[in-house]
């Protein structure tokens, strides 16, 4: 049987309660707030995602989280929706699904970007984000977490920063939401875009934005709502101002079943597992004299993802090898985060990724770096 | 063994193709072996399964594992088709001499089989 190790991609297993949700989704009739008369039969099904969602982020209402078809379009709403110009202030270590938007702008409104490096691990000080604050920048656009290297930046400071320079910040938060404690009111970051079927244990095809008052951003698209259908203009209120189209309900469910998960065993006990899976990793790699970890020492400092090479073994190759070899799936490349890999050591081809959940056990870890030790003895020595 | 499908997986930024070609049977060791006679052979029989690796410098590489039956070959500026050209007769010699030998190649939990292809 494979082992699962490729959860910063998208999370396996799902917790039962998730598997539930759906069939009983699709069991019920359709129904969908202020489009039926049966939602409350239904319980609210959506509103109640946004609830538990507004609790999980500290969000001051429900109705600050815009539901999407992902961490992508709710990234993709949040920057070409705000009305950047100017200079805009991103990072290295951020994923495709921030810098392809950002590209979208410099070549449509020409706004200036400056790219903040990253360390050999990943992470990015909120002081180099400072320094490269200007006159005219009207964002900051930060990763949360790097989906390389797991390192975690500090989006309050961050955030903090871009309040005090009077400039938007928006935050990528795909790999941290669900496994790092985010408060939104405390942290005051302006946007943050989350992924529904990687930590918070949703299936793919849904996540969202949070929104903080007042909401400034246009919607990416427009069409039914379900509310106000006399108007040919798109109604302002909140949140299917954003949500035109029919919501993707079993992925909704999904995701309020992942959410209350987490929320359940808690954001702080689900890190402290995958913490002490990453350290176990980290440690035994980093003894092995092949290997080249991609990743934070200290394991407070990151979340639940690992990096590394084996020599100058093509990652591909030991990817292949983990994968039909052994029978470990992970996942192998750029991550589709081509920037970072220049600073911390892997480029051009990439590193291998590991990324264990809070349902990997100490026996597949283990079976991980007996595979990563034989290839490494193995491999190398041919 | 012969070909069964082949399969364009994607192109790579540094100008290479990557191509999953399916055989109609499992491949053995006799054909892996065989392979070493013209390309740079790595083998790991020491893997949970054996991992091989074969390379014609500046044209393909084709890596896959004992048992499986799907290969990926990496080519570099030809095209798939020749490197097709140059596999089936390599196949055909395999089939053969597994079956003028009796040999099945290594079975997993058993000692390894060498079959002498040259």
């Amino acid at each position: 049987m494979t082992i699962y190790l490729n959860n910063a991609a998208s999370s396996f297993p799902k917790p039962p309660e998730v598997h539930e949700a759906i069939a009983e989704c699709l069991a019920t009739a359709p129904s969908h707030e202020g489009r039926t008369g049966l939602e409350r039969k239904a319980g609210h099904a959506t509103w109640e995602c946004r609830e538990n969602l507004a609790r999980l982020f500290h969000a001051p209402d429900p109705a600050n989280i815009v539901l999407t078809s992902g961490a992508t379009e709710a990234l993709n709403l949040a920057i070409l929706g705000s009305s950047l110009h100017g200079h805009v202030v991103t990072t290295a270590i951020e994923h495709n699904s921030v810098l392809r938007p950002l590209k979208k702008l410099q070549d449509a409104r020409g706004i200036t970007l400056t790219v903040v490096p990253c360390d050999a691990n990943g992470w990015v000080d909120a002081e180099s984000i400072a320094a490269a604050v200007r006159e005219d920048t009207t964002a900051i656009v930060v990763n949360h977490c790097s989906n390389v290297t797991g390192a975690i930046l500090d989006i309050g400071g961050i955030a903090r920063i871009a309040s005090d320079r009077g400039v938007l910040s928006i935050v990528d938060a795909s790999q941290s939401a669900g496994i790092v404690p985010i408060d939104v009111q405390e942290s005051g970051v302006d946007l943050l875009a989350f992924a529904g079927h990687k930590s918070l244990y949703g299936i793919p095809g849904v996540g969202g934005l949070y929104l903080r008052e007042p909401f400034r951003l246009e919607p990416l698209k427009v069409g039914g709502t379900g509310v106000r259908s006399d108007l040919i203009e798109q109604p302002r209120m909140m949140p299917m101002y954003y949500e035109a189209g029919t919501p993707n309900t079993p992925g909704i469910a999904a995701l309020d079943a992942g959410v209350r998960f987490v929320l359940d065993h808690g954001v702080d006990e689900i890190r402290r597992r995958v913490r002490r899976l990453i350290a176990h990793l980290s440690e035994e790699l980093r003894q092995v004299p092949e290997v080249i970890v991609h990743a934070p020492r200290a394991a407070a400092d990151s979340a639940c993802v690992l990096s590394l090479n084996v020599a100058d073994l093509p990652c591909e190759e030991a990817g292949y090898m983990i994968e039909e070899s052994f029978g470990i799936a992970v996942r192998t490349g750029l991550h589709c985060a081509p920037l970072i890999h220049r600073f911390i050591g892997s480029a051009p081809a990439g590193s291998i990724r590991v990324s264990p959940s809070c349902f990997t056990t100490d026996q597949e870890i283990d079976r991980f770096l007996d595979a990563v030790k034989t290839i490494a003895t193995v491999g190398c020595a041919a | 063994m012969k070909i069964d499908q082949v399969k364009h997986i994607e192109d790579c930024f540094d100008g290479s193709y990557v191509h999953e070609v399916l055989f109609d049977t499992d491949i053995t060791r006799t054909f892996i072996e065989s392979l070493r006679r013209t390309t740079q052979l790595d083998y790991y029989p020491e893997f949970a399964r054996p991992f091989f690796k074969a390379v014609v410098e500046g044209e393909f590489t084709l890596k896959g594992i004992e048992g499986n039956r799907t290969v990926r070959i990496t080519s570099f500026g030809g095209g798939i088709d020749g490197i097709l050209s140059y596999l089936r007769p390599i196949l055909a010699a395999a089939e053969n001499t597994e079956g003028s030998t009796g040999c099945e190649g290594q079975k997993e939990g058993t000692d390894a089989v060498i079959c002498h292809v040259d």
